[in-house]
């Protein structure tokens, strides 16, 4: 009964607003097609996954790979990095556009404003891997960064990504050189729309400078802040492989070999597809919980929350 | 004020679930549908009614055209060249054509990115109609029997018998050709490019790839091509103490190269290798391996290694921008870019610069290092994929390339314009041994006048001597230096089975990785020698020795074909 009333709601629904279901269907196929229909790869991670006899016909393992990855040699190892790399990144390159958006803000001259903005985004659009051969490049015994690192602190130049100590800072300075300007858009386009006479009357209160940032501009934008955090959050294990791959070199394994490069390795150089996807199933799984617990903490405390 | 806010977090709602949901599914690339196109089941019952059919027409002769209506087939191939933009564009593949009527369209990918798109070929769901997999530089996983197993790769073995009159013959001619190309279960999988000299007797090429180092460096400092690792020391802190090279010898980013000189002095590889009594070593285990790594550590303190040799990728190629500036003395190098090349190409100044060929070290003098590039009659293999549709046409025309006229066409181009007939002899013509620029958009070396012209990386036969009249003889002649090397220590070409391979792959993976981070960090003297211990016995804990077991029985089965 009941649901025979709901498929006439929804028959009904559909003849008065058949045009916007015929709008929405594109994109409904769209996430069918390209991101609901690939999940089923994730049944090779339960696989000794043959690409030929695809999923239908490869043969199950169970919890093999997730067995074999957890007492694998290499398993504290890649989750260690991922997770030092991501809270770096997360603790440095999360405010530095937020602070470089604050101080934008306060400058007056609209001329030097444009101009450091525009700059500031440019490294934004270099191909990722030229930039990563200029940072190899940079930091090879002799190369400009390599040098000036020697000069400073008194010691001969050599190659920086050699050595394990060095990988992260690498990583997250060009991180933050990389993405601060572009990163910064979006807390600019929400400083702009601070309510001005905030700031009038904070000024006849006799609020400075710091004042007025810490108890109006903040304030004003913390809800963007918390959902880029939130954001951030879901992607915490999802370092991006790209450059990592670019940069490291068995030498500097210890600290550099994430789970998404160790995927890359088993899964397309060694070909073991179904080991890749436990590692990557897993990953993702972590993801999830990361993202569904901030959300959680945000709702809580702050009203302002993703869903 | 609040509105906004809520437009802001629909869109990042949205942005999140998508890019949430891409991400999960990226781990799992799209094959569900392979295994109805795979037709695993149909490649046998195909195989077998052909056999059915083969008694009655064995073919002893190819006759043109081999295709009377423009068979085409597709072919997926490794392949890059500065000048054309594919190989279907080459002239010699145009001749092809026109003599067998068979349209070929070739799938290029440049040899950097190759083991990545092979793996990505085999999870994709349309396969070519024949996939090069170079000299096993791209290999099935699993081997040969599991290809044909999978429905992948179909069993040549019937097809080659009926249709393949000029391959067969030479595969009888040479015990070790028949040996290598068949499985060890007995079938084919495979259609290689065979080399022979210029009688047509198949013979392997001598190593095209070894040991170079600065002859006038040599000559200015007064000293002879060292010999022993001793008399290496002594030149390569010459040349950087007195000719100011800031990177002596060039190694590759594992700390090997790639025909394992250095390595090969201490009677060892950086893999899987033949032992004395002939049973299979992994290099890192033994003995050898250690006072290898406590050399190049010493060399390394001393500033003999190139610094940056993590980064630089100098495995089989000294990087031009230190071969020909001066900042280092010797390393590996293929011979075409010996002798005096960089100025040649201009990327030098200097005329005296000269890169010789030299034999790989030894402890002791008068040694021969066992191990060099090991090359054998049977090259780059090409497999016929379950997609193919007329496999007959398709072996016909890959036996045409076995005959004298295929070959002419793959290996000299056309006639009257690249090569000309003297006393039967295929001679290159002037164009392509003294190449000007003067038709515009070629470049000046005669390997960019054959890879416009003629072929050498195809199935078929190739003479691989002709290139030594097209190239000048000074460079040329270091391929008989480097061929005088000896190959004790090279395994033959072995393959594991399905389960094997499983195991093998998962174990070996690891290993690898922990042996490569290793050895640099022991090299760079980031780690003390006093932890090799250690890492011993974590390669033992990591079952390095079910590897070797799962190589030995490889070998076993390969000695019993």
């Amino acid at each position: 009964m009941k649901k025979n009333g709901l498929l006439a709601v929804f028959k009904r629904d559909i003849r008065r607003n058949k045009v916007l279901y015929l709008l929405s269907l594109p994109i409904l196929i769209w996430y069918l097609i390209f991101a609901y229909r690939p999940m089923v790869g994730v049944l090779m991670a339960f696989q000794n996954f043959n690409p030929v006899k695809g999923i239908s016909g490869s043969q199950w393992v169970g919890f093999k790979h997730f067995v074999d990855f957890f007492t694998g040699a290499f398993a504290w190892r890649t989750i260690r990095n991922t997770l030092a790399l991501s809270l770096l990144d997360l603790i440095f390159n999360f405010p530095a556009p937020i602070i470089f958006a604050l101080l934008l803000n306060e400058v007056k001259n609209k001329m030097f404003k444009k101009t450091v903005q525009t700059i500031s985004y440019m490294p934004y659009f270099i191909s990722m891997v030229v930039m990563c051969g200029i940072i190899v490049d940079f930091t090879k015994s002799g190369g400009v960064i390599s040098t000036m690192v020697a000069n400073l602190t008194g010691t001969t130049s050599q190659n920086l990504l050699g050595d394990a100590a060095y990988f992260r800072p690498i990583y997250i300075i060009s991180n933050i050189w990389q993405g601060i300007g572009y990163g910064s858009i979006i807390y600019i386009a929400a400083l702009s729309g601070v309510d001005q006479e905030l700031y009038e009357a904070a000024t006849i209160d006799g609020a400075g400078r710091w004042k007025q940032t810490i108890h109006i501009t903040i304030p004003s934008i913390s809800s963007t802040i918390i959902i880029m955090l939130i954001l951030k959050m879901g992607t915490m294990l999802s370092v991006g492989s790209e450059k990592v791959l670019l940069l490291y070199s068995p030498a500097i394994y210890e600290t550099s070999d994430i789970i998404s490069t160790y995927v890359y390795r088993m899964g397309f150089e060694n070909y073991n597809y179904g080991f890749s996807t436990a590692v990557g199933l897993f990953n993702s799984v972590v993801n999830t919980i990361f993202l569904l617990t901030t959300n959680y903490i945000a709702g809580k405390y702050s009203e302002t929350s993703l869903f | 004020m609040k509105n906004m806010k809520n437009i802001l977090n629909m869109t990042l709602c949205a942005m999140l679930a998508a890019s949430a949901l891409v991400s999960c599914g990226g781990s799992g690339s799209s094959s569900s549908e392979t295994a109805s196109t795979g037709g695993n089941s149909g490649s046998n019952s195909n195989s077998s009614s052909t056999s059915d059919t083969v008694n009655s027409d064995v073919i002893d002769e190819i006759t043109l055209p081999i295709s009377e209506n423009g068979a085409s087939f597709n072919i997926w191939t490794v392949w890059s060249n500065n000048y054309i933009e594919s190989l279907n564009d080459n002239e010699a593949v145009q001749l092809m054509e026109e003599k067998t009527g068979v349209h070929i369209e070739y799938t290029c990918v440049p040899s950097d990115a190759a083991t990545e798109k092979f793996g990505l070929l085999l999870v994709s769901d349309s396969l070519p109609d024949a996939i090069y997999l170079g000299e096993d530089a791209l290999s099935y996983p699993g081997g040969g029997d599991k290809a044909i197993d999978d429905g992948t790769f179909i069993d040549l073995k019937d097809y080659v018998e009926t249709y393949m009159p000029n391959y067969r013959a030479y595969r009888n001619s040479d015990e070790l050709v028949s040996k290598m190309t068949l499985t060890d279960q007995g079938r084919m999988y495979y259609i290689p490019m065979l080399r022979s000299d210029s009688d047509a007797n198949l013979s392997p090429e001598p190593a095209w790839v070894g040991l170079t180092i600065r002859q006038d460096w040599l000559d200015d400092l007064g000293l002879k091509a060292p010999e022993t690792i001793a008399e290496w020391e002594t030149v390569l802190t010459a040349f950087k103490e007195e000719k100011g090279a800031e990177a002596p010898l060039m190694i590759g980013p594992t700390g090997t190269i790639f025909t394992e000189a250095f390595t090969s002095a201490y009677g060892v590889t950086s893999t899987f290798f033949l032992k004395e009594d002939g049973t299979v070593g992994y290099g890192p285990m033994e003995e050898g391996y250690r006072e290898w790594i406590e050399l190049y550590r010493d060399w390394y303190a001393k500033g003999l290694i190139d610094p940056n040799f993590i980064s630089n990728s100098a495995n089989m190629v000294i990087p031009t921008e230190y071969g020909a500036t001066g900042k280092t003395g010797a390393g590996s190098n293929i011979w075409g870019l010996t002798r005096h090349y960089y100025y040649e190409v201009g990327s030098s100044d200097d005329p005296d610069l000269d890169f010789v060929a030299i034999k790989a070290p030894t402890l002791n003098k008068g040694d021969t290092a066992q191990y060099k590039y090991v090359s054998y009659a049977v090259s780059n293999k090409y497999a016929v994929t379950s997609a193919c549709k007329d496999v007959p046409t398709l072996l016909k025309w890959m036996d045409y390339q076995y005959t004298r006229e295929g070959m002419l066409i793959n290996a000299y181009g056309t006639e009257g314009k690249t090569y000309t007939m003297e006393n039967d002899e295929p001679i290159y013509t002037d164009m392509m041994i003294h190449p000007s620029d003067d038709d515009g958009y070629l470049g000046v070396t005669s390997g960019d006048r054959l890879a416009v012209y003629a072929r050498g990386d195809g199935v078929g036969l190739v003479p691989w001597d002709r290139w030594d009249q097209a190239y000048a003889q000074d460079k040329r002649s270091g391929i008989y230096v480097w061929h005088a090397d000896g190959t004790d220590l090279a395994l033959p070409q072995i393959t594991m089975t399905e389960a094997e391979g499983n195991e093998y792959n998962m174990l070996f993976a690891q290993i690898q990785t922990l042996v490569q981070e290793k050895t640099v960090a022991y090299i760079m003297g980031t780690e003390s020698m006093d932890t090799y211990d250690n890492f011993l016995s974590t390669l033992s804990s990591m079952n390095v020795e079910r590897c070797i077991e799962i190589k030995q029985a490889a070998l076993d089965r390969y000695n019993a074909r």
